[in-house]
């Protein structure tokens, strides 16, 4: 005999072993556990794609004239990878046997070490690429000419390697600019990648607190 | 999420969150962590409660917010799919059976209630708990003449999906 659903539904019911609030314990602690692990796979993917990054470097820029910028940008990008396998590996360490509260406020304290410690390099890093590029450039025939046809136009004109001033001047500029900055664009760049798992740590965190206090 | 706040007034109305998440999950895995995701949304919103509707109702909207978001989430890693293993018996086709029990009936109907859209999903649970159309509309969001357009369709759908199997 056919019943309606509504009838299914009510007698369905009626058997209260399937209305068992699941238990909530360790809600957070799957939480935290997945919040970390996903995390760390990001990480993990961005050090071997920033791997990859120095092997095409290494092969597509010389074959445009560019060997300069390719290999030393490679070197660079290599030397973003070292610290950062360090750092990957320290995950692995924390404590996970600790309650969830304490293991993501290492976890926390993991990240804040890292971006400071991150901070540090691309203040470094951004400024050394322009400087790289602008090696690049230097060695390039016709902006040799260009510098030779300019100070032979104008023997008067300061130069420093036969850069003329204002060139070394703007150069100086810039690169003391992408110093300060590089900071600040290191964490702009962390937002678009990271921002919606840091947001969710926070979060997590936040509540956990709340709870506790 | 604190305990007395779980207690007092989460756990009155798990049947209701309970059988939201089931329309919207495929495992227990999967169950669990949705109701946990919507026990931690009720206490993180508490605050946000104006007793213009009552609490139950608060539960359905947020446990209904948080399945539909959660499911176009992992949608984006993974398909969700209520089609059964060949070989298997499809629960569809024992829903005409008097002979199987109602626990098996209420499988049968939840498997053919997954086969809905998402929306169409959340107003047949909120039908079937005996909600008025007005509440319904409210929680959707439409009108109760809609509401009541839709629920025929479903009911339709519903009746044919099963009728199929006969």
């Amino acid at each position: 005999m056919e019943r309606s659903i509504e009838t299914i539904w009510r007698e369905g019911f009626l058997d209260e072993k399937l209305l068992v609030a699941p238990k909530v314990n360790d809600i957070y602690d799957r939480k935290s556990k997945m919040i970390v692990g996903r995390l760390k796979r990001m990480f993990s993917a961005n050090l071997i794609f920033l791997v990859g990054a120095a092997i095409a470097l290494v092969i597509v820029f010389p074959l445009i004239d560019l060997p300069i910028i390719g290999i030393s940008l490679a070197v660079m990008l290599i030397g973003l990878v070292i610290p950062g396998r360090r750092y990957l590996k320290d995950i692995n360490a924390l404590d996970i046997t600790k309650d969830s509260y304490h293991y993501l406020l290492e976890f926390q304290k993991w990240r804040l070490r890292k971006i400071a410690a991150y901070t540090k390099i691309y203040k470094i890093f951004y400024p050394v690429f322009f400087l790289v590029v602008m090696t690049e450039v230097y060695f390039n025939e016709m902006v040799q000419d260009l510098m030779i046809q300019s100070k032979a136009g104008n023997p008067d004109l300061m130069t420093l390697f036969m850069v003329p001033y204002p060139a070394v001047i703007g150069i100086a500029i810039i690169t003391g600019i992408l110093y300060l900055a590089g900071g600040a664009l290191y964490r702009f760049d962390l937002k678009i990648v990271y921002g919606r798992e840091f947001a969710r740590l926070d979060e997590t965190l936040e509540d956990m607190k709340t709870l506790r206090d | 999420m604190g305990i007395d706040f779980y207690k007092g007034y989460i756990l009155p109305y798990a049947g209701i969150i309970i059988k939201i998440c089931r329309a919207y999950t495929n495992s227990q895995e999967e169950f669990e962590d949705y109701y946990q995701e919507v026990c931690l949304q009720i206490w993180r919103s508490k605050d946000q409660f104006q007793e213009q509707s009552e609490w139950s109702t608060w539960i359905y909207r947020i446990s209904l917010n948080v399945c539909l978001t959660t499911l176009r989430k992992d949608k984006k890693t993974k398909r969700v799919t209520v089609e059964m293993p060949s070989g298997m018996p499809e629960p569809t086709a024992r829903i005409i059976s008097s002979e199987i029990d109602s626990e098996q009936l209420l499988d049968a109907l939840y498997t053919a209630i997954k086969q809905l859209s998402e929306i169409d999903r959340a107003i047949i649970l909120l039908y079937l708990d005996e909600k008025p159309y007005k509440e319904i509309a409210r929680i959707i969001g439409t009108s109760p003449n809609n509401i009541g357009v839709r629920i025929t369709r479903i009911k339709e759908r519903l009746t044919k999906i099963v009728s199929e199997k006969e």
